[in-house]
């Protein structure tokens, strides 16, 4: 196998191509969460928010789950709560929700309502809700503490292992050369946002080989400079849409920066890890919430065209767009609002997409 | 004169006088429900809340013309409203047609983080108005117990979680430390106390109303009345008048049950309200009840002041009312809690038929919709789900709404009769 179908095959299958290690399978929902803590117990750690690629034409339908997830729900979760019904996560050990994600809590209350009233069978992973609360004050540290130590006890039930410290400073290193491989790509291209997320369902150690050997993707170098904004967005439909159209030289939507970005591997202790993945102000929920829109406004800076599009189910980021537009035009760039874009979109919404891409570039 | 009507009396007038106030140049905060009134109350600080000043714009029937001007704004159509009404109106900016001319800029911001958009819609109202945002966190219960009613009363400490309500804590303290900043003076922990025991006594009053108008063998006082009753005292709760009108609200509900008056004296199915107020068209709670002698005996207004406000004190009074806001919204949303509780209150009103109002842009107060629809139905409710939302009637199509109620009345009523 060639790296680039390693890449792409782990992008494809995603939780359900991974094997469960001796040391326990661990799935994880949402961004915050600390990886290479949980791997410190030996574990393996896999995204389970985006589902296989092709769920989306043979994934199950589980009836029971039909009739209790509201047609309003984030599709992230719609399709985990069916997955889950259906015994795709049976093997993993655990399955992490973190709250500040949009869809993580719906997930983790919803299926540990359902196994609770029997509409899914007891069997499976335990589910943990992993409270990290985004802010910088001391309160907020404190809490998070508790919260750290909230699951170490978790890991420790679940996995019969307490996190330890030389695997800890191993699987850090391990992201520190991930990210340094990572840091080759170019920030734009199918190919580059296949390449970079396919380490969510790889071991640190395997996407680094695979990505070292990789010939670094083509991307544009001339052209508009592009960022993408919006709500989470887990296949590289945006950025084919940007081919031809410009470069993308920034993609601040959930599952378009690098995870392991937010910390500095060298020495770090848990607390401290906890700590930076607190104070992520990309974070939805980040406190105070202009750290957030601060954010946000320097993730595109110097961007001559600025794309936003959300899942018809979002709460929060529409709140951002009429500001980020003005902020845009005001610098001179351009702004595009795509509006709604389906979880999966089909070549209809696409071809639209490209025609106001063009329009919005003429 | 009726307590409802006293305490529209009262509201309009106290309405008045805040205004006048905020007028002249008071202070005010402008602040979520699920925040801690209670400190904004006893350090003297007037307060308007998003959530009612939602309901008077929407019950002057404003609300479609600020949402259409919205998605002009560049907001998307699918954003939550009933949170976001008044920021709407507040950037559109015309205060001539807005209630009270217009609320001027807040000497400070409260929100709490329970659904995502809260943090949002609070940060632009502060970019808007230059008033500082106080945002409290809110981390979820990690394992919610489904008999929520029960322990939250006073084995609070370990429902809610240690850790959440330090957290709780700390940051009701730096909002009581911009309190005082705000007004030059000390917060007064002996006059809190003083005032948390006066809120509880004022709930356990509802609590016991709530028991009556359960057992009552008809219902005595439409949902429409017993509203104002509750809110509007819920609103001032621990004052002397809504202390003084919660017992009339109590005695008026004995002598009605003593003296059999019914809503509707043909009573012969009851109905439950869940959901926020339908806050634009309150007349549909009394539309079947010459045709179907169908009555709504429940919205969650009344046994919420109970169980969601009766919080033990156990001598630390601020963290008694950490417990009470840390998880407030998020039982009445969230499964299990939602679910379990409705069926309790389900089977102690006697209920037939639940009329479930689904917003489906308000997605946090939809969330748990389906678990209660079927937790209701194996109970034996029939249950009709209604899409619309609090506060903005551009989808309410109060005649085929009508319509489905009616048929469902009609299928209860051919099992029952």
């Amino acid at each position: 196998m060639t790296d680039a179908s390693a890449l792409e095959r782990a992008f494809a299958t995603r939780a359900d191509g991974v094997p469960a290690p001796a040391g326990g399978l661990v799935g994880v929902f949402g961004s915050g969460v600390p990886l290479p803590l949980i791997e410190a117990t030996g574990a393996r750690c896999v995204d389970i928010k985006a589902p296989p690629l092709d769920d989306a034409g043979t994934g199950a339908t589980v009836p029971a789950v039909a009739a209790l997830v509201e047609d309003f729900m984030d599709p992230f979760a719609a399709r985990f709560l069916h997955r889950f019904a259906a015994g795709a996560f049976d093997r993993f050990a655990l399955l992490i929700f973190a709250r500040d994600d949009v869809a993580a809590l719906s997930a983790y209350q919803y299926a540990r309502e359902m196994r609770r009233l029997g509409h899914v069978p007891s069997r499976g992973p335990a589910l943990h809700l992993w409270n990290l609360t985004h802010g910088l004050s001391a309160a907020i540290a404190r809490f998070n503490r508790s919260e750290l130590a909230r699951l170490t006890d978790r890991l420790q039930a679940v996995l019969g292992a307490r996190p330890d410290p030389d695997r800890f400073a191993a699987a850090l290193e391990a992201d520190r050369q991930r990210a340094a491989a990572l840091a080759a790509l170019p920030p734009g291209g199918a190919e580059s946002f296949t390449a970079r997320n396919a380490g969510r369902w790889m071991t640190a150690d395997d996407h680094c080989a695979a990505l070292k050997d990789l010939p670094v993707p083509a991307a544009p170098t001339e052209g508009p400079r592009i960022a993408l904004v919006g709500t989470a967005c887990d296949i590289p439909v945006l950025h084919d849409l940007c081919t031809g159209a410009g470069r993308i030289v920034a993609d601040c939507q959930e599952y378009g920066p690098d995870p392991g970005s937010l910390w500095t591997p060298d020495e770090i202790t848990p607390e401290a890890l906890i700590d930076a993945l607190a104070a992520d102000p990309l974070a939805l929920r980040a406190t105070p919430p202009h750290r957030f829109t601060d954010a946000l406004r320097k993730g595109i800076a110097g961007a001559d065209l600025v794309i936003s599009s959300v899942a018809p189910t979002d709460d929060a980021f529409g709140w951002e767009v009429p500001l980020l537009r003005r902020a845009v035009e005001g610098r001179g760039g351009r702004f595009l609002d795509l509006g709604f874009r389906p979880f999966r979109p089909d070549a209809a919404w696409c071809a639209e997409a490209r025609q106001r891409m063009a329009e919005t570039l003429a | 004169m009726t307590c409802a009507a006293d305490a529209a009396a009262y509201q309009k007038a106290w309405v008045k006088d805040l205004r006048t106030r905020i007028a002249d140049g008071a202070s005010y905060a402008f602040v979520n429900a699920d925040t801690p009134h209670e400190l904004f109350h006893v350090m003297d600080v007037p307060i308007v809340t998003n959530q009612w000043w939602s309901a008077v714009i929407a019950a002057k029937q404003l609300a479609p013309s600020y949402f259409d001007r919205m998605e002009e704004m560049g907001f998307h159509p699918h954003l939550p409203r009933y949170s976001s009404l008044p920021l709407v109106a507040q950037i559109e900016g015309d205060t001539d047609r807005q209630p009270w001319g217009g609320l001027p800029a807040p000497a400070l911001l409260c929100a709490r983080a329970s659904s995502d958009e809260h943090p949002r819609i609070f940060q632009r109202w502060s970019e808007l108005t230059g008033a500082p945002l106080h945002l409290l966190s809110a981390p979820a219960v990690p394992d919610p117990a489904p008999d929520w009613w029960h322990r939250a009363r006073t084995d609070w400490e370990a429902f809610y979680g240690t850790a959440r309500l330090d957290l709780m804590v700390a940051e009701m303290e730096e909002l009581i430390a911009a309190l005082e900043t705000l007004t030059g003076r000390r917060f007064d922990a002996a006059a809190f106390a003083a005032y948390m025991a006066r809120i509880d006594a004022q709930e356990r009053l509802f609590d016991k109303v709530s028991a009556m108008i359960a057992d009552a063998p008809k219902v005595p006082m439409r949902i429409s009345e017993q509203m104002p009753n509750v809110m509007i005292p819920q609103w001032h709760r621990g004052s002397d008048w809504a202390m003084a009108h919660v017992q009339a609200f109590h005695d008026e509900v004995v002598d009605r049950i003593r003296s059999g008056h019914a809503v509707c004296p043909d009573e012969r199915i009851r109905m439950m309200w869940i959901g926020a107020g339908l806050w634009f068209d309150t007349g549909f709670y009394a539309a079947f009840e010459d045709s179907h002698g169908a009555v709504f005996a429940w919205s969650m207004y009344l046994p919420f002041a109970a169980d969601g406000y009766i919080r033990a004190d156990h001598g630390d009074p601020l963290r008694a009312l950490a417990a009470r806001v840390s998880a407030m919204n998020e039982q009445l949303h969230q499964p299990p809690w939602v679910n379990e509780w409705l069926v309790r209150e389900a089977r102690r009103n006697r209920i037939d038929v639940a009329v479930m109002l689904v917003p489906e842009h308000d997605r946090f107060s939809g969330y748990g919709s389906h678990f209660a629809r079927e937790a209701l139905t194996a109970a034996g409710v029939r249950v009709v789900e209604i899409r619309s939302d609090m506060v903005d009637p551009r989808q309410w199509d109060r005649a085929a709404t009508e319509a489905r109620v009616r048929a469902a009345l009609d299928e209860v009523a051919g099992r029952t009769g």
